[in-house]
C-alpha cells in the first residue's frame, strides 16, 4: 500500500468501514509511515473537533419556536387571503345569477387565474383550514356540557330541520350534558317542540299534547333535529374535517377578524345541496339547499364560539340559522333533562300490524290518500287512525277535517329530500273542508262612524280571536261609501278583499296590525307551496243580530274552505302500509 | 427520522403541516451551526434558523427539486443570513446585547463553522447530515442514494478542504 492509497481508506478507516483484513493493511502503513501518520492524527482531530461542535448544537431544539413563527405568518397570510376570499363571493353571487353567468365568464377566468398566483405564494388554505378544525377539535376534547342559544327561520311547532327563506326567526335553546358516570343527557327546544333525552328515554313534545316516546336513549339528530346535532360540537367539527379532507375541491375560506377586541378566526364552508333544482323540498330543509356555513372560533382559544348559515338564493344570501350564544362546562339544572307533560298526551307510536293488514299494504299512495280521506269525509275516525301513527284522533283534527268533500286527488311524486327508502310520497290533493258556523262582532262606535270588525266568535259564542283597534279606525276620502254600509255588508266587503289579496282593502275593515299578521301569513303559506287563492274562505251571510250583552252587532255566516296541498305519506314502517306523515 | 425529505415535503403540502416538524429536526442542528459560522453568535445563528426554516415552509409548494431541499434550505439561510448581517450594521446596540448573552453561553467553534460555511454545497450537506444530522455513512447513502464509497470518498475532500481553509484562517490569524 503507497501513501495515495493509504490516505484514500483514512475517511472508511475513520468511519470503520473497512473490512477486517483492509484495516490491518491500513494500520500496518500507518505504523511505518510518519506522513501518513499525522495525516491520520490530524484527520482524527478534525472529526472529534466537529463532533464536538456538533454536540453543543444537538441539544437546539428550534421545532416550537419555527411552528410558533409559522402560525403567527400564516395568520397574516389569512389576513391577506380575507381580500381574496370577498373576490371570490363576489364571483360565487355572479355565478348564481343566471342572467351574469356568462357575460360575466371572461371576467372570471382571468380573476380565478389571479387569485390562483396569489394562494400560490402561500400553503394552500384546505391545509390551514384543516389545522383550524384540528385544532377547535382539540380545544373541546375536555368539553362535558354545552349550553346553546340559536335561532332559525323555521315554524314554532314543526321539526329541528325544516326551514322557510320567509320565515321569521324561531328561537332554539339546546343542552347536552355527560356526568362523570359517561351519561348523556341533553335537552332541544323552540315554543312549540321539545325534544329531551334523560339518559334512558327519548321524548318528543309537540305543544300542546302530541308526543312521541321511546324507552331508549336515541342519538341527538334524531326525530330530524338539525339542529340539535349541533350540541355534539366534537362530531361536527370533525365531520367538517373529514369532508375537507375527502373533497378537496371543497370550497373553503379562512380569514381573521377582530371582534370587540378579539382575534377571532372565521371559517366559511360552502355546501351544495343534496337535492337536484327543482326538488319540491327544495330549501324546505338546511341540506336541501346550496348553502353557506360560517363557524367563528377564538383565535386564542381555538373553541367554536359562533355559527352562521346562508342559504344562497338567485340573487342573495339568506341568513338562515344562526348560534347567538355558546356557553362549555357550565352547571346545568338537573330539571332541564325532565320533561313536564300535560295530562291529555296523545302519543304517537309505530304502527302495528291490523287484523285486516294486507288489504292496506295493498294500497298505492292515490289509493291510500283517498281511502285516508274519504275516512274523513265519513267522520269513520276508527278508519281514519289506521292511516295515522297517534293513538287517538284529536277533536281539533275532528273538527278540521270532520266531513269533508274530496275534488280531486292527484298524481303521486316523490323528492330526494323525503325519499324514506323510496317509500315516502307526496299526493296532490283538493278538499272542500265541512262549511263553519261563525260570528263577526262589529261596532260603529267610533269618530269615523263606520261599521269595523271587532271580534271573531264560534257557532256558540265563544270568542276565537279578539280584535284590538289601537287607533281609531280612520276617516277616508271616500268615508261615506262605507258609512252607509250595513254590518252584514261589512263582512262580506271584508271577506271579498280577502279572496282578492286586496290588503289596503281589508285594512278599513281590520286594524293594520292584524292584517300585516295575515298578510305575513299568506306570504309564507305561498312559500310552502300552498295555493292561496285556493284556500282563502268564500262566505254565505246567515243573518245579522244586535247583542244587547256585547252592545255589538254580529254577523252569523257559513265559512266555505278549500284546500289545495300535497299530503305526505310514508310506508317505511314494520306493518309496511302508508301512514300520513304530514301536509294537513 | 428514517423518511426522506421528498417524503415529508409531500406530507405538508398533501394537508399535513405537521410533518414539516421531520425536517426541522432532521436540519435544525446542521442549520443553525452553518449560520453561526455566518453570523458569529449563537443567538443571532438561532433567531436566523427559525426565520429560515419558516421561509422555507411557505415556500415548499414552489421548490421544484424535492430531493435538494437540503442545498435550497442553505441557499435560504445564507439569503437570511445576509439580511441579518445588514440589519445589524444598522443596529449595533441590540446585537451588543445579544453578544453578550451568548458569551455565557459554552462557546461554539465559529471558525469551523464559518469553515463548512465555505464549502461547497454538496460536500457541505455531507458534512451536517453525518455530524449534525447524526447519520450514519449507510444512512447518506441511502437517503442521497449513492454508494457508501462515494459518501466517504467525498467526506474525505470535505475534510481536506475543511482543513485547508481552517490553517488558512490560522494563517490570517497570526
Amino acid at each position: 500500500m503507497n501513501c495515495t492509497e493509504c490516505i484514500e481508506k483514512l475517511a472508511e478507516l475513520l468511519e470503520s468501514l473497512l473490512s477486517e483484513s483492509q484495516r490491518q493493511i491500513v494500520q500496518e502503513h500507518l505504523k511505518d509511515c510518519r506522513q501518513c501518520q499525522a495525516e491520520w492524527q490530524k484527520l482524527k482531530e478534525l472529526s472529534e473537533r466537529l463532533t464536538s461542535d456538533s454536540q453543543t448544537w444537538q441539544q437546539t431544539n428550534l421545532e416550537d419556536a419555527v411552528f410558533n413563527r409559522i402560525i403567527v405568518k400564516q395568520n397574516e397570510k389569512l389576513k391577506q387571503a380575507d381580500r381574496v376570499n370577498r373576490h371570490f363571493r363576489i364571483w360565487r353571487r355572479i355565478m348564481n345569477s343566471r342572467v351574469t353567468k356568462y357575460a360575466a365568464a371572461a371576467v372570471i377566468i382571468i380573476a380565478v387565474l389571479l387569485s390562483v398566483s396569489i394562494f400560490h405564494q402561500s400553503v394552500p388554505t384546505v391545509s390551514a383550514a384543516q389545522q383550524v378544525l384540528q385544532d377547535a377539535i382539540e380545544a373541546v376534547s375536555d368539553v362535558w356540557s354545552v349550553h346553546m342559544k340559536a335561532r332559525m327561520r323555521t315554524r314554532p311547532s314543526d321539526n329541528f330541520s325544516n326551514i322557510g327563506l320567509n320565515y321569521d326567526f324561531v328561537e332554539i335553546e339546546m343542552w347536552k350534558r355527560t356526568d362523570e358516570n359517561g351519561v348523556v343527557q341533553w335537552r332541544v327546544e323552540k315554543p312549540g317542540r321539545v325534544l329531551v333525552m334523560d339518559g334512558q328515554n327519548t321524548t318528543m313534545l309537540i305543544r300542546p299534547n302530541h308526543g312521541v316516546l321511546m324507552e331508549k336513549p336515541l342519538p341527538l339528530g334524531c326525530f330530524d333535529s338539525w339542529s340539535g346535532r349541533l350540541l355534539n360540537v366534537h362530531d361536527l367539527l370533525d365531520n367538517e374535517l373529514k369532508n375537507a379532507k375527502n373533497n378537496p375541491d371543497r370550497e373553503l375560506f379562512l380569514r381573521h377578524e377582530n371582534i370587540n377586541g378579539q382575534d377571532k378566526i372565521i371559517l366559511e364552508v360552502d355546501v351544495a345541496a343534496n337535492v337536484p333544482e327543482g326538488d319540491y323540498l327544495r330549501n324546505s330543509f338546511i341540506t336541501n339547499s346550496d348553502h353557506l356555513k360560517v363557524y367563528q372560533f377564538d383565535a386564542n382559544t381555538k373553541l367554536l364560539e359562533g355559527l352562521q348559515v346562508y342559504v344562497h338564493t338567485e340573487d342573495k344570501d339568506i341568513l338562515i340559522f344562526e348560534i347567538t350564544d355558546i356557553e362549555y362546562n357550565s352547571e346545568i339544572e338537573n330539571g332541564i333533562f325532565a320533561l313536564d307533560l300535560p295530562e291529555n298526551m296523545n302519543w304517537y307510536g309505530q304502527p302495528q300490524k291490523l287484523s285486516d293488514n294486507e288489504k292496506y299494504e295493498k294500497m298505492t299512495p292515490k289509493e291510500a290518500a283517498t281511502a285516508f280521506f274519504q275516512a274523513c269525509a265519513e267522520e269513520n275516525w276508527e278508519e281514519v287512525l289506521k292511516f295515522k301513527t297517534s293513538s287517538q284522533i284529536d277533536e281539533r283534527t275532528k273538527a278540521y277535517l270532520g266531513g269533508l268533500e274530496i275534488i280531486s286527488i292527484g298524481e303521486p311524486f316523490q323528492s330526494e329530500g323525503y325519499a324514506r327508502n323510496g317509500l315516502g310520497w307526496f299526493v296532490p290533493y283538493e278538499i272542500r273542508l265541512r262549511p263553519v258556523e261563525r260570528n263577526a262582532q262589529l261596532s260603529k262606535a267610533n269618530s269615523a262612524d263606520r261599521f269595523v270588525i271587532t271580534g271573531w266568535y264560534d257557532n256558540k259564542m265563544q270568542v276565537q280571536d279578539e280584535v284590538k283597534w289601537s287607533n281609531e279606525p280612520e276617516i277616508l276620502p271616500d268615508n261615506d261609501t262605507y258609512v252607509k254600509m250595513s254590518p252584514d255588508e261589512v263582512v262580506r266587503a271584508y271577506y271579498d278583499a280577502l279572496s282578492r289579496l286586496d290588503w289596503d282593502e281589508m285594512r278599513k275593515f281590520m286594524p293594520t296590525d292584524d292584517v300585516e299578521k295575515m298578510q305575513h301569513q299568506c306570504e309564507e303559506a305561498a312559500k310552502y307551496n300552498i295555493d292561496i287563492q285556493k284556500n282563502l274562505p268564500t262566505i254565505e251571510v246567515i243573518k245579522t243580530f244586535w247583542s244587547a250583552e256585547h252592545s255589538s252587532y254580529f254577523v252569523t255566516y257559513r265559512e266555505f274552505r278549500v284546500k289545495k296541498f300535497n299530503l305526505a305519506i310514508r310506508k317505511d314502517n314494520s306493518a309496511n302500509r302508508f301512514v300520513v306523515d304530514g301536509g294537513l | 427520522m428514517a423518511e426522506s425529505d421528498q417524503y415529508y415535503i409531500q406530507q405538508c403540502l398533501n394537508g399535513h403541516p405537521d410533518e414539516f416538524r421531520g425536517l426541522v429536526r432532521r436540519y435544525q442542528a446542521g442549520l443553525s451551526a452553518y449560520l453561526a459560522g455566518k453570523l458569529g453568535n449563537k443567538a443571532s445563528a438561532e433567531e436566523a434558523a427559525q426565520e429560515t426554516f419558516v421561509r422555507a415552509y411557505f415556500g415548499l409548494s414552489e421548490l421544484k427539486k424535492r430531493e435538494s431541499f437540503c442545498s435550497w434550505l442553505f441557499g435560504i439561510a445564507g439569503r437570511v443570513a445576509k439580511e441579518q448581517l445588514r440589519n445589524q450594521g444598522r443596529d449595533g446596540m441590540a446585537d451588543a446585547v445579544t453578544e453578550q448573552a451568548a458569551a455565557a453561553k459554552p462557546a461554539e467553534d465559529y471558525q469551523l463553522e464559518q469553515a463548512i460555511g465555505q464549502l461547497p454545497d454538496s460536500y457541505r450537506e455531507l458534512i451536517l447530515l453525518r455530524f449534525y444530522g447524526g447519520q450514519s455513512c449507510q444512512k447518506i447513502a441511502e437517503r442521497l442514494d449513492i454508494p457508501v464509497g462515494t459518501v466517504t470518498k467525498q467526506l474525505s475532500r470535505a475534510y481536506a478542504k475543511l482543513r485547508q481553509s481552517l490553517s488558512e484562517e490560522k494563517e490570517v490569524q497570526k
